[in-house]
């Protein structure tokens, strides 16, 4: 009788399990692509990500067929010099926001298969590993056009010639 | 008219006359010539006359835009954050110049073993077609920033076969039509500003 309704409630909770883990708990805003030199070999994206569930969230991975590779990097800024690194992953805490905007956390998409242009929109996998995928358009902008705010502000829509931390330097 | 009278009267015309020629005295242009610069050298110095290599094989050096005003920028192609957004602010100031014919920009490489001449020239064509994009020997390379203050640095790989991270300064050099260093200028800081300073320079 006990191993009938286990088998039923594991039953159960195979068939919900994979409905739950197809959404993670994230919403997404002012997405971009940076729109490169046609033989550029890495592009630059930003997004911000909001943690809309109780615990922490971690992005392991995000991916793209059209890129070989995409990793995640911190810009920053020693003795003068900007540079990158790169980081394994990007923690969110339970309701709060990572921002990758220029200047600051960004990914960086390796080896395209083919040049992405403005108004294209490029689909991107983020891996938060057990809090589940979710897959997410972002649009490739050039400078020429109006892009996203690179603010945090979810309703600032005006064209921002703001790039981000760049160069602090006085 | 009384003595004393007289000598009022023309001790208040020197004045007021004092007080026109001081207003019209007053520094409107006569500002240094770049307020939005971060650096201005003084005295300018003088920059080591160092050969690069432009697409084509063409050597490349700053004697060839002697006569013109520079606007340097030192980063490499690999860079997906830090050196497109530069480029970017360099083409929107470019464009707003009133005289561009009289400002040569050019992006220098400073990882030569990726980033070949002809690479960078279609690097930056895509920001403006008139921009050059050059690199060098590592020694070339060093000598010129070394007076412009630039900093860079070739890291490690994280892992062997990673490609290698480069940090840099991300800072916009100004030479003057005599070839010697004259100003930075910090990209994106002040949207529009390095084109205002160029316009308001005397022709």
């Amino acid at each position: 009788m006990i191993r009938w309704t286990l088998a039923a409630v594991c039953g159960a909770a195979m068939l919900v399990a994979p409905a739950i883990a197809a959404e993670a708990p994230v919403t997404f805003q002012d997405g971009w692509v940076r729109e490169a030199p046609p033989t550029a070999k890495v592009v630059g994206a930003y997004v911000t990500i909001r943690n809309t569930s109780d615990h922490e969230i971690v992005l392991q991975r995000v991916a793209s067929p059209l890129f070989k590779e995409i990793q995640m990097h911190v810009t920053y800024r020693e003795e003068g010099r900007m540079g990158m690194r790169q980081v394994k992953n990007f923690k969110i805490p339970a309701g709060q926001t990572l921002e990758l905007k220029p200047g600051g956390a960004h990914l960086m998409l390796m080896q395209p298969t083919r040049a992405l242009k403005s108004g294209d929109r490029l689909a991107l996998a983020f891996d938060f590993g057990k809090d589940g995928v979710v897959t997410h358009e972002l649009p490739v902008h050039s400078a020429r056009d109006r892009r996203p705010a690179a603010s945090p502000s979810p309703h600032a829509h005006g064209e921002h010639h703001d790039h981000g931390d760049h160069g602090h330097h006085h | 008219m009384s003595p004393f009278l007289r000598s009022f009267r023309l001790g208040l015309a020197a004045v007021a006359l004092a007080a026109v020629v001081t207003a019209c005295a007053a520094p409107e242009t006569a500002k240094e010539p770049f307020p939005h610069a971060v650096i201005t050298p003084e005295p300018r110095k003088d920059v080591p006359a160092v050969t690069l290599q432009a697409a084509g094989g063409k050597p490349f050096t700053l004697e060839d835009a002697r006569g013109k005003w520079v606007w340097l920028y030192f980063g490499f192609a690999n860079c997906p954050d830090v050196c497109p957004a530069a480029m970017d602010d360099l083409a929107a100031e470019y464009k707003a110049l009133e005289r561009p014919e009289e400002v040569e920009v050019v992006f220098v490489s400073v990882d030569p073993a990726r980033d070949t001449p002809d690479q960078l020239a279609k690097y930056v064509t895509y920001y403006h077609p008139d921009f050059q994009g050059v690199t060098g020997e590592r020694a070339a390379i060093d000598a010129l920033v070394k007076p412009l203050g630039i900093g860079y640095v070739i890291d490690k790989p994280a892992k062997p076969g990673d490609p290698y991270p480069v940090s840099h300064s991300n800072l916009i050099t100004v030479l003057d039509p005599e070839g010697r260093y004259a100003a930075t200028y910090v990209p994106g800081a002040e949207p529009g500003k390095l084109a205002e300073d160029f316009n308001q320079l005397a022709p």
